[in-house]
């Protein structure tokens, strides 16, 4: 059991893995309490043109991939300010847009892609050294931006109206949350993918939820569950030789699931 | 006296259709200022535009000599509905204390107080989702009460209450009217004109008296009906014997 932590492949994964879990616990949780997965759906989406216009260029597709997600998270927020009625069909055709430049960029990039499926599906196993630290530099920002907005993030999440009228600039704190969720969408395409970034997003904060009673602590235990969840998942794939990424979301769905009836079951005996 | 709030020839327009036309009134410190009016009349739309959420398409608000914006940490306000996310991860003690999201340190006593006066200790460790109309009502009160503000806009805070947490609301402030200007929006005309020093109706233009005296012909006008279902079992000392 223990040799595989000798690869250094694994302890990379390992490192991801935690990393991943940090962002997904914080942002996460912001989604989950506002329901803005259809929003950060959207944005990773988007995301996927910029790693098409990545390969395009011959740069790293994860930068071509923040770039996207950024321009994606201002294009809402300014939608948001407004109050544009058609800001859900918008969302939607930003989602597909981004998608179809994405796999119109690649078909015009010379050669082929070889590890296109990973940014689509993600691969944890493939995570570089230089990932990692594009990672903990994403979650540093991510955490100290949190840390220091956190009651006006709070407020405007829990209660927009109010936050309003007592002065808050209700618009501003939307545009950093929609710039944190871009950078988390850009942290977790390595390892679960565009795809599968929405259950990361919202499956450890959700499970915590359940057992909580303020944001902070969902926050703190949606970053452990995430962790477990995913360590489980990566030491699964590793030992079935299945994709990682699926095996992640999988045991989440499954986690998940098995909270969600057991909450269900207790509140009926409640009753 | 000093002036608390002044509107002056106040209109407001939303998506061109006319709200609010040319209202002109102004509230002076320690007063207390009931609106009434029929639903649409531009109650809500009138506290927003005291709080500066709306600007008036002419005229002006000023609070204090100043401009809305740069007033708002001396406002209370309790909107019309629980606008807040009904299964948010947190606690009554700690949705009082979002009062003071704006102030460096909050102050501890003035939470306790807070939470004492409408009488919502017993439930401060409970999520607020998992509270009733009436006494999520009561901590939204709360809230708007502990950092102390000068004015305090209302907007219809007993509508889910039972009648005798009404009255003990309407009695806490009265009380704290001594230290508080209010405007309280309601439907209650006979709790209005119990409590109130003074009233307004409100249907798109304002008719008010500087006393609480509103004759019928008044409230027929704001209410573009006849008023003997409104006025039923209102205290006859509000209006004029005609
Ligand atoms: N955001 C908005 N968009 C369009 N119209 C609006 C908006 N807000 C208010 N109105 C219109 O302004 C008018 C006044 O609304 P307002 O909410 O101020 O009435 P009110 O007196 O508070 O009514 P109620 O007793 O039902 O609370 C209504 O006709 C309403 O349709
Ligand atoms: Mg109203």
């Amino acid at each position: 059991m223990t040799e595989i932590f000798e690869y250094e492949f694994i302890r990379n994964a390992i490192f991801a893995s935690i990393l991943a879990s940090i962002a997904c616990g914080i942002v996460g949780s912001f989604i989950v309490v506002k329901r803005l997965t259809f929003i950060s759906g959207g944005i990773a989406h988007t995301a996927y043109g910029g790693v098409g216009l990545g390969y395009l260029l011959g740069i790293n597709p994860l930068f071509g991939a923040i770039f996207f997600s950024l321009i994606a998270s201002t294009g809402i927020s300014v939608m948001r300010s407004k109050k544009n009625q058609s800001e859900d069909t918008l969302i939607g055709i930003m989602w597909a847009l981004g998608m179809a430049l994405g796999i119109i960029f690649i078909s015009l990039s010379p050669g082929y892609a070889p590890d296109l499926m990973s940014y689509l599906f993600g691969n944890i196993l493939a995570v570089s050294l230089l990932e990692i630290y594009l990672m903990i530099i994403l979650n540093i920002i991510i955490v100290a931006v949190v840390m220091i907005n956190f009651k006006k993030l709070q407020a405007i999440t829990f209660d927009e109206e109010y936050s309003r009228a007592i002065g808050i600039n209700v618009d501003k704190y939307y545009f950093i949350l929609y710039l944190l969720i871009a950078l988390t969408v850009v942290l977790l395409i390595k390892v679960v993918g565009i795809i599968l970034v929405i259950a990361l997003l919202s499956i450890p904060a959700s499970i915590s939820l359940n057992f909580t009673k303020s944001i902070g602590r969902m926050i703190t235990n949606a970053i452990f569950i995430g962790v477990g969840l995913m360590l489980l998942g990566l030491f699964l794939s590793y030992y079935l030789n299945l994709p990682s990424g699926s095996v992640i979301i999988i045991v989440s769905s499954i986690a998940y699931l098995l909270i969600y009836f057991y909450k269900s079951i207790e509140k009926r005996r409640e009753k | 006296m000093n002036r608390a709030i002044e509107i002056n020839n106040v209109t407001v327009r939303i998506d061109e259709q006319l709200i609010l036309d040319q209202i002109n009134i102004s509230v002076y410190s320690n007063e207390f200022l009931g609106i009434i009016g029929p639903n649409g009349g531009g109650k809500t739309t009138l506290l927003k535009t005291i709080l500066g959420l709306i600007g008036p398409d002419s005229g002006f608000v000023k609070i204090f000599d100043d401009e809305p914006e740069n007033q708002r940490r001396n406002i209370g306000y309790v909107p019309q509905y629980n606008s807040f996310e009904k299964g948010y991860p947190i606690t009554v003690e700690e949705v009082v204390k979002m009062g003071f999201v704006l102030d460096k340190h909050f102050d501890k006593k003035k939470l306790t107080e807070a939470m004492e006066k409408v009488d919502i200790l017993n439930l401060r460790d409970k999520l607020i989702g998992n509270l009733s109309g009436g006494q999520k009502q009561r901590v939204l009160i709360a809230r708007a009460l502990v950092s102390d503000p000068k004015i305090l806009l209302l907007d219809e805070p007993t509508a889910s209450i039972d009648s005798k947490t009404g009255k003990s609301i309407y009695e806490l402030l009265n009380k704290i009217n001594e230290s508080m200007t209010i405007i309280l929006v309601s439907h209650d005309i006979g709790a209005i004109s119990s409590y109130v020093k003074k009233i307004a109706c409100l249907n798109k233009t304002m008719i008010y008296h500087d006393d609480k005296e509103i004759t019928k012909e008044i409230l027929e006008k704001t209410y573009e009906c006849p008023v003997d279902l409104i006025a039923h079992g209102v205290p006859h000392r509000v209006f004029h014997n005609h």
